[in-house]
């Protein structure tokens, strides 16, 4: 974590930019499907979309700065035009296989909820795995294999960061507090939060993942 | 892969364009008609180079007008799905703009090859 906070100092120029070019833009778009799913009567089921819809929109963000993260920690330098261009090449997938794995937590939270929660951990694996020359079977069995193997890890992990971010924000909400609440101001203050948080929880991810990683690479090497 | 990929690039340039076009073109069909051919016209490009580019920009425009009309059908309750009209015309258009995008594309590509 504190490697990470280290690259997040020292690269926060291309993250900043990065946050504003792409996640902000992209972010407005995806979010008026996400306002018009607030107009729309689906019996309740409506809200457990919405929750998905939220998970995909920062599942799609994670890519590049994982590969900045993996680019910076050997020394080398990253440009800006790679990360957009890394970011244009794994939104469809990313995408795809995004709605068709929380179309299984969806049928998943029906059957008793467990099942649900099982397959969710998925959606964040699934775009730190991502190459763009593998095939998409490679791509799945290995995330797959990577979170049967790391069951616990990945747990703790999420565990961890969904009390981390719950705990800031309860900060920033208190702080914002005498603003006048309603929906596209909490969505605004949502938007600025996220944009600087979520980069640090990405690059702490990916150091985690790294050093994970590494050690099964020196077992097989043993 | 690259299909999904390309796939991706497309939706994505379809909806962004289409959000930026509603502020320039206020007619409706005008600004319809533009974003067809700019997000075919893309999806073309894109396909330019594969390993079947006819085929595979006629799949990919099949599969992009499917999902739109399911969207419009039953995100915005749009009656699209059960027109004839609709179905057939959005299906004509979409994949013969990518079509001709992909000859024109390839056209370019070997002129600019050749001198």
């Amino acid at each position: 974590m504190r490697e990470a906070a280290f690259y997040y100092n020292a690269q926060l120029l291309k993250i900043i930019g990065y946050g504003i070019v792409v996640m902000v833009p992209v972010w407005m778009i995806f979010s008026n499907y996400s306002f018009s799913l607030l107009s729309v009567d689906w019996g309740g089921r409506e809200s457990l979309v919405n929750l998905l819809l939220n998970i995909l929109l920062f599942a799609i963000f994670i890519h590049p700065l994982y590969l900045l993260y993996k680019r910076v920690s050997v020394d080398e330098e990253m440009e800006f035009k790679e990360m957009l261009k890394s970011f244009i090449w794994s939104i469809g997938p990313i995408l795809v296989v995004g709605i068709l794995v929380s179309a299984l937590v969806y049928g998943g939270i029906f059957a008793f909820y467990i099942p649900g929660f099982l397959i969710a951990p998925l959606l964040f694996i699934l775009p730190f795995i991502y190459q763009r020359e593998s095939t998409l079977r490679n791509w799945i069995k290995t995330s797959v294999e990577f979170y049967l193997n790391n069951f616990i890890q990945v747990w703790i992990q999420i565990i961890f960061w969904t009390c981390f971010t719950t705990l800031i924000w309860f900060g920033v909400l208190y702080i914002t507090s005498f603003l006048e609440m309603n929906c596209i101001a909490f969505n605004v203050t949502r938007l600025v939060f996220s944009l600087v948080i979520f980069p640090f929880v990405v690059f702490s991810l990916s150091e985690k993942l790294l050093s994970m990683t590494e050690e099964v690479e020196d077992e097989w090497v043993n | 892969m690259k299909y999904i990929q390309v796939l991706g690039i497309v939706t994505v340039a379809m909806i962004a364009f289409s959000f930026v076009m509603v502020l320039a073109i206020p007619n409706f069909l005008v600004h319809s008609t533009v974003v067809m051919i700019f997000s075919y016209g893309l999806l073309g490009y894109l396909t330019r180079t594969f390993h079947f580019p006819y085929f595979s920009a006629y799949m990919l425009a099949c599969t992009l007008v499917v999902f739109n009309t399911l969207f419009a059908q039953f995100f915005y309750g749009l009656p699209m799905l059960f027109e004839p009209d609709i179905a057939l015309f959005s299906f004509v258009n979409a994949t013969v703009i990518a079509i001709v995008s992909v000859f024109i594309f390839r056209k370019v590509e070997a002129r600019r090859a050749h001198s």
